[in-house]
């Protein structure tokens, strides 16, 4: 690794700040890697901030662009950066935020009205605005996986975008299909990196890493019919953290 | 008791620089015995591992007669290729190999041959032509053919130079020419107009893209060239060169252990398309 | 030499094996309800079919460190890292055994010896246990895996007693116990009537001379490509090699063999992103393949053993057996 340290910060758009916590929970690791780090900017990790104008190595950005204040501020985190890291879902593919997209039209118009500060009309992911150039999704982030990024890129790794579904981690580790018990379950669909978190305690994948490239919804909602699924079940499980598949837009119930 | 996927410590003794993204590396192994007893046939490949970055097959582009050091000519495409990139000499590496056949070239005698290459497809084709070019006299005339993207993607300056004096037919041709170029522009195909040698007598061996392999085979075939006279080196994902992996496998075959060089007749029976 | 253990005694029996060996693996069920083979504290064992994971895990597992590598005064030190622990595989059925018959012709006879796998076949002692019935989507009649080899003991149902035949020097020294009575008994069946049928006559060159049969891209076309198949596989022993440094270390760094599976995209994807399998139909088509043309050709045996786990464990219902039965029996009419 590098002897000079590698300039590193933490912003958070519109989202709960639970990614900068789940890297918290590394504990000692994080300790180590501090080692190697200098964290410039940081509300969670930092006593108090420094605003600087400093160029930084990389910038771990949560959550999504739903206002102008959160565009201003994206716009601010990329020209002073080098490489851009896209963490969690809401910041990866709006996530959590993302859910009013897929609403009827009337609803989201009211939301819109209802809210406190003047919001955009979708909610974005940051790769709507600026250059994104690494994804860390999840929901929240997986933090081996985010240590196995720094480990990386302290080398001088560039990480590749495994084209992985959830499954195959899910039987890597032995685990039954949820499928086969009836169980609806997006992991066929979903990027793997999170060791198939949830199937492993026997509960559904929601899609919360993003769909994969080599993603096969029609099949998979043609499963999901056999198992006597509704419409709006199926619709809302696809659109839980990702926008509906366009090979499934017949799902979409026009109102 | 051998272990095929335990790397050889090699040393990198020189490094030129090719091309803005194409270095040749010179490496020499550091147990002397290994080095001694070190063999190859041009066309083969070797794993070279880049401690904690990987490994990658690359192909060797020095003259299998001269085996005191190994010559590779490396793009920067990857993370183990630009890791590769930025060492320096003296830096140490691993390697694995020779594995894959080659190209039988001791089958060649008193013919012609013909060299066609693409891109960085000459570097595994400029084995086998330095082993001609040492025994020139068991061959009969010598044509290398050459086509890569733009001027100064253009590979092996010096050896090329070299091979007009050895009175080779050295042509090439980019795709994109600059003010300065003066040779051929267009694919490599379109230097087939000039090749003055009868098929007959005539071997052709093959370096490049698979898109210049097809229509080179193409092309060669409507020229009257049979399909057992054409010999192609292929890409795949060679990761641990002795059959065990599987990730090379095209149709029954797997690309590290009975290729990477192919005949066009091998070929023809391999599902190219989507194997 | 043959004998009877009383099924009761079977944990006390386990028990001893633990005092002998580093480890005994057994088949269990798991939190999750998946059956699989895992080392032996006391769970209780399962018997009743084959498990829906196959026993790979303990010889070709999921991510094994295959090298490790230190950097000392500008050269390296490069230490393979060998799993030499002695172990006992109690429980695997017929078509386990065959299954690690069908690796060690890859991974011991054919180019050189493997040694990350041989250390493994060689320290671990087979117990293996016979089918009396046809399991879920079996065909081990049409491969002719029905009968163990390979092993050192061989466990047969028999009443409220289980029949032990000793077949090596090895599995015989396991049986010094009193718990084992002698038995004049030698007579078992290994004869499996299963309703999974496969015509395997000439299926290597059938296949493969129909790569573009229709069925490849039918079949495909509702594949989920979640890689359960290969998974469950006991034979499927394809891998990618990766290099990674110790965390917090500038000197060290550790190779290793992950299990990798021929039915994503990223498995034939070389730099610059190409991919020389792209779709579903190819990918498919070189599962079933590899089992039963490419193998067969360079190493004379086919790399499926006919225990049905991956007709079971997909999602879609695709079958290896129907789709190559389809083209066996296209292939007949054709010849006719």
């Amino acid at each position: 690794m590098e002897k000079k340290k590698v300039k590193v910060g933490f912003f958070s758009l519109t989202c709960c700040e639970g990614c900068e916590f789940a890297v918290l929970d590394l504990e000692e690791k994080l300790l180590k890697a501090f080692d190697y780090l200098e964290i410039v900017e940081s509300r969670v990790l930092m006593e108090k901030i420094k605003p600087a104008a400093v160029k930084l190595d990389i910038a771990f950005v949560e959550g999504s662009v739903i206002s102008k204040h959160d565009l201003d501020k994206l716009n601010y985190i990329r020209e002073k950066t080098d490489f851009l890291v896209a963490l969690g879902s809401c910041a990866a593919i709006a996530g959590i935020n993302g859910i009013r997209n897929s609403l009827p039209e009337g609803i989201q118009e009211r939301m819109r009205q209802k809210a406190i500060t003047p919001v955009k009309e979708k909610a974005y992911p940051l790769s709507s605005f600026v250059k994104v150039d690494y994804i860390l999704n999840g929901c929240s982030v997986n933090e081996l996986e985010f240590l196995d990024f720094l480990n990386k890129v302290l080398h001088g790794v560039i990480p590749k975008l495994e084209e992985v579904p959830v499954c195959f981690e899910c039987k890597l580790k032995g685990n039954a299909c949820l499928l086969l018990k009836g169980i609806l379950c997006l992991g066929p669909v979903t990027y793997a990196g999170c060791g198939a978190l949830c199937p492993s305690q026997n509960a559904q994948c929601i899609g919360c890493r993003g769909f994969t490239k080599d993603a096969n919804f029609d099949s998979l909602d043609n499963l999901f019919k056999e198992m006597k699924q509704s419409k709006k079940e199926r619709f809302n499980l696809f659109t839980y953290f990702n926008p509906l598949p366009k090979e499934l837009s017949v799902l979409k119930e026009e109102k | 008791m051998i272990t095929p996927e335990k790397p050889e410590l090699a040393e990198i003794i020189s490094i030129s620089q090719d091309t803005a993204d194409t270095k040749t590396f010179e490496v020499k192994f550091v147990d002397k015995s290994v080095g001694k007893k070190f063999k190859f046939r041009p066309g083969q490949f070797m794993m070279i591992s880049v401690f904690g970055f990987g490994e990658v097959p690359i192909s060797i582009s020095s003259s299998p007669y001269k085996t005191n050091s190994i010559k590779f000519t490396i793009v920067n495409v990857g993370n183990v290729t630009n890791a590769l990139h930025q060492l320096k000499k003296g830096a140490k590496i691993g390697l694995r190999g020779a594995f894959g056949t080659g190209f039988p070239l001791q089958k060649f005698r008193k013919k012609n041959i013909l060299f066609v290459s693409g891109g960085c497809g000459l570097a595994p084709l400029r084995s086998a032509i330095y082993a001609v070019q040492e025994k020139k006299s068991e061959f009969g005339k010598i044509s290398v053919l050459f086509g890569c993207k733009t001027p100064e993607n253009v590979l092996f300056d010096k050896d090329m130079k070299q091979w007009q004096k050895e009175k080779f037919q050295v042509l090439s041709t980019v795709d994109n020419p600059n003010k300065n170029w003066k040779g051929n522009t267009g694919v490599v195909t379109g230097l087939f107009k000039h090749l003055t040698f009868p098929p007959e007598t005539t071997i052709v061996m093959m370096c490049g893209p698979s898109i210049m392999i097809h229509f080179s085979l193409i092309e060669l075939r409507k020229k009257g060239f049979k399909d057992e006279q054409m010999f192609a080196s292929l890409e795949r994902l060679m990761q641990c060169g002795v059959g065990y992996c599987s990730h090379c496998n095209i149709g029954n075959k797997y690309t590290c252990i009975n290729g990477p060089v192919f005949t066009a007749k091998d070929l023809e029976k391999l599902p190219m398309k989507e194997n | 030499m043959n004998y009877l253990l009383k099924k009761e005694n079977l944990p006390k029996f386990l028990e001893l094996l633990k005092k002998k060996f580093d480890q005994v693996i057994v088949p269990v069920k798991n939190e999750t309800g998946a059956t699989c083979f895992q080392p032996y504290s006391g769970q209780e064992i399962f018997l009743e079919a084959r498990t829906d994971f196959s026993a790979k895990e303990f010889f070709r597992p999921a991510k094994e460190k295959t090298f490790s590598f230190k950097k000392k005064n500008s050269s390296y030190e490069i230490k393979p890292e060998y799993d030499t622990a002695k172990k006992v595989l109690f429980g695997v059925r017929p078509c386990g055994t065959h299954a690690l018959n069908t690796l060690d012709e890859l991974f011991i006879k054919f180019f050189g010896e493997d040694q990350f796998y041989s250390n493994k076949r060689k320290n671990t002692t087979i117990i293996a246990f016979q089918c009396n019935k046809a399991c879920e989507n079996g065909f081990c009649a049409s491969m002719g895996t029905s009968k163990a080899i390979g092993h050192d003991l061989l466990f047969i149902e028999r009443g409220n007693d289980f029949f032990v035949r000793a077949e090596t020097e090895k599995g015989t020294s396991l049986l010094d116990s009193a718990l084992f009575k002698h038995t004049s008994d030698s007579e078992y069946s290994s004869k499996i009537n299963c309703e999974n049928e496969l015509d395997t006559e000439d299926i290597e060159e059938n296949l493969f001379s129909n790569f573009n049969h229709s069925v490849w891209k039918e079949e495909s076309e509702r594949c989920l490509s979640c890689t359960s198949c290969t998974q469950s596989c006991p034979t499927c022993y394809c891998y990618t090699s990766n290099d990674e440094f110790v965390f917090g270390s500038d000197n060290e760094s550790e190779r290793f063999r992950v299990l990798d599976s021929c039915q994503l995209q990223r498995f034939t994807k070389v730099a610059g992103n190409h991919l020389f399998r792209p779709s579903r139909e190819g990918r498919l088509r070189q599962f079933v393949l590899h089992k039963f043309s490419y193998y067969k050709k360079h190493h004379c045996i086919h790399l499926c053993v006919g225990c049905g786990r991956c007709i079971t464990a997909c999602p879609v219902k695709i079958s290896l057996v129907d789709i190559a039965n389809k083209i066996q029996k296209h292939s007949l009419e054709e010849s006719k």
